[in-house]
C-alpha cells in the first residue's frame, strides 16, 4: 500500500472516530494568537531562522512565516512557538502534502 | 506551559551564546535530541542567544561539533543559582534568622489592647482596672488568664451583662456589654402633665392622685395627676422600708386644643415669578476647602438658587470620585398682581388655614374651623387679615419624672 493512500485511511479513520487528524496522519497543526504569536506542532526541523522570516519543514510543505523581530519562543522536537511581529505564515507552492 | 517554566526555574537556566556557520542544524540536533530551546535570537549569520536548562548544557556541548559551534554561557538564572548566591552570603541569613525568630519572639507579646462596646463605663477605668491585675502592654501572652480576667471584670464591673477577654495575635481585645439600668431620671415617679394648653372633655385617672377634672382649663406642661406612695410610707404608719414603690400616674386625658395662625393679602401686590432662565454652577469640595467653579447666578438681576451635592466618579463604576455641589438659580422678576377683595379674601383664609393646619399632630382629629376676617385700608391699598383657628380633640396626657415633694418620692 503507498504512503499516499495509507494517509488517507488514516485520515477517513480519524474523521470517522472524531480523532484529532493531525495526531494520526502527523499533520502540522498552526495556531496563531493575534499578530503576535504562532505556534506549530508535529513541525519536522528549522530551515531558515533570521528575525524576519522562519521557514519551517512540515509533512505538508515548508512553511514561512514572516514578520519582523521574530524570535524562537519555545523550540522542542514537534513544537515551535514562534514571536514577534507577524506579517503571514504561507506554504511554498513546492512540495505540497496533505 | 507553567510547569515548563517552573521545572526550569528549578533546575536553573543558562543564557549561552552558540556562533557557527549553520545556525538552523544547531537548532534542529537540539530539538531531534529532545533539548528544549527558549527564547531563540538570532544576532546576525554566524550568531544566537538561547536558554536552555542547566541540565541539558552538557548534553548539547557533547552534541556539538566543536569545530564547527562555539558556545559561551552568558548568564546564569534559576533556583540553584539563587540558592548558591545565597550560600556565599552566610550573614544574610542570620539576618533573616534572626529577623524571623526576633518576629516569632515578639509575636509572643501583647502589644495592643483594645477595649470595646463599653458606653457608659470609661474605657480608662476598664484599663487602670486590667493593669491593677499585671495585665498591660509587653506581658506575655501565656502570662494572662483570660477567662479569669473576664470573671474579674465582671467582679469589679457590675454595670458589664457580658465581656470576653481574647488574645488575637498581639492584640488583646475586651468585648463587653453594658446593663441597660435605668438612669436617675428615668427611675424618679411619673406623673401624667399636660402637653398643650387646652378644654379637658374626656379624664379618666387610672392610677395616681388625680388633681383636675372634666371642664377644667389647663395650661401646657400643668400637673394632672400624680404618682402615689403605694406604701404607707407616705404617713409611715405601716413601718415601710426605704424600698416603699411608688405608683405612677396613669390617666386617659381628653382635651380641646385650639391651634391659631394669621394671614394677610394686599388687593395690589407683586409676585416673584421665574422666567424660566436657569444657570447651572459647581462648588468643588477639597481637602475641607469650598472652590466655587463659577458665579452662581451670573448675569441674573434676582434669582432664586437651589443646591443639591453631587458626586463626580472618576470613571464609571469606579468608588472614588469628587464631592460637589450644584448649584441651580432660576431667574426670577417681580410681577403686579391686582386682585379682588373676594379674591383676596379666600387667599388669605386659605393661607392662614394652611398655616394652622400644619401645626395640627398628624392623625388628630380636627373638630372644628374658625375664620376672622377684617379688612383694612381702603380701594386698591386694601389688606384683608384673617385669623384662623382650628379645634382639635386630643390625647394632651404624657408623662413626666416628678417634679413634686422628693422626701415622697425617693429614687430607687
Amino acid at each position: 500500500m503507498s504512503t499516499r493512500r495509507v494517509r488517507g485511511v488514516r485520515s477517513s479513520l480519524a474523521e470517522t472516530l472524531d480523532i484529532p487528524r493531525e495526531v494520526v496522519v502527523d499533520l502540522p497543526k498552526l495556531t496563531m494568537v493575534g499578530r503576535f504569536e504562532v505556534t506549530l506542532e508535529n513541525h519536522k526541523g528549522i530551515v531558515e531562522f533570521h528575525p524576519t522570516i522562519v521557514r519551517l519543514r512540515t509533512s505538508a510543505g515548508a512553511l514561512a512565516v514572516t514578520g519582523s523581530s521574530l524570535t524562537l519562543s519555545e523550540l522542542s522536537s514537534s513544537k515551535v512557538t514562534i514571536r514577534g511581529v507577524i506579517d503571514s505564515a504561507q506554504y511554498s507552492a513546492t512540495g505540497r502534502g496533505q | 506551559m507553567i510547569l515548563d517554566r517552573l521545572r526550569a526555574f528549578f533546575s536553573g537556566t543558562l543564557v549561552i551564546k552558540v556562533r557557527g556557520a549553520d545556525l538552523e542544524e544547531f537548532i534542529n540536533a537540539a530539538s531531534r535530541d529532545g533539548i528544549t530551546l527558549r527564547s531563540v535570537k538570532r544576532h546576525g549569520r554566524y550568531l544566537l542567544t538561547c536558554r536552555v536548562a542547566m541540565s541539558d548544557y552538557r548534553k548539547l556541548r557533547r552534541l556539538l561539533p566543536q569545530q564547527r559551534f562555539r558556545s559561551e554561557i552568558v548568564g546564569k538564572h534559576g533556583f540553584p543559582v539563587t540558592m548558591r548566591r545565597i550560600r556565599s552570603r552566610r550573614m544574610l541569613i542570620l539576618g533573616l534568622a534572626a529577623a524571623v525568630g526576633l518576629l516569632y519572639y515578639m509575636s509572643s507579646f501583647v502589644w495592643f489592647i483594645r477595649v470595646t462596646g463599653n458606653e457608659a463605663l470609661p474605657e480608662d477605668a476598664i484599663r487602670q482596672f486590667i493593669e491593677s491585675r499585671g495585665v498591660r502592654r509587653g506581658i506575655r501572652k501565656f502570662e494572662i488568664d483570660a477567662d479569669e480576667l473576664e470573671k474579674e471584670l465582671a467582679i469589679e464591673f457590675p454595670r458589664i451583662s457580658w465581656v470576653a477577654v481574647r488574645l488575637q495575635g498581639t492584640l488583646l481585645s475586651i468585648d463587653l456589654a453594658e446593663k441597660l439600668t435605668p438612669t436617675p431620671e428615668e427611675s424618679k415617679a411619673l406623673d401624667v402633665v399636660a402637653a398643650k394648653s387646652g378644654l379637658i372633655v374626656t379624664f379618666i385617672p387610672l392610677a395616681g392622685v388625680p388633681l383636675i377634672r372634666e371642664g377644667d382649663t389647663v395650661e401646657a406642661g400643668q400637673v394632672l395627676v400624680r404618682a402615689q406612695a403605694a406604701s404607707g410610707y407616705m404617713d409611715g404608719t405601716s413601718g415601710a422600708s426605704d424600698s416603699a414603690e411608688v405608683i405612677n400616674a396613669r390617666a386617659v386625658v381628653e382635651a380641646r386644643v385650639w391651634y391659631q395662625a394669621s394671614a394677610q393679602v394686599k388687593l395690589l401686590d407683586t409676585e416673584v415669578v421665574r422666567t424660566g432662565r436657569v444657570k447651572t454652577t459647581r462648588k468643588l469640595h477639597v481637602f475641607g476647602l469650598s472652590i466655587p467653579l463659577g458665579i452662581p447666578g451670573k448675569g441674573f438681576a434676582h434669582s432664586e438658587c437651589e443646591e443639591r451635592s453631587d458626586t463626580i466618579l472618576l470613571w464609571p463604576g469606579s468608588r472614588i470620585g469628587l464631592n460637589t455641589t450644584v448649584v441651580t438659580c432660576h431667574e426670577t422678576a417681580l410681577y403686579p398682581v391686582v386682585r379682588t377683595l373676594e379674591q383676596a379674601r379666600t387667599e388669605a383664609i386659605r393661607n392662614a388655614r394652611t398655616q394652622a393646619l400644619e401645626k395640627v399632630p398628624e392623625g388628630v382629629e380636627v373638630v372644628d374651623e374658625i375664620a376672622t376676617v377684617s379688612v383694612s385700608g381702603e380701594g386698591e391699598n386694601a389688606v384683608v387679615h384673617v385669623e384662623f383657628t382650628v379645634e382639635t380633640i386630643e390625647d394632651i396626657g404624657v408623662l413626666r419624672a416628678s417634679q413634686g415633694d422628693d422626701s415622697l418620692f425617693p429614687n430607687p
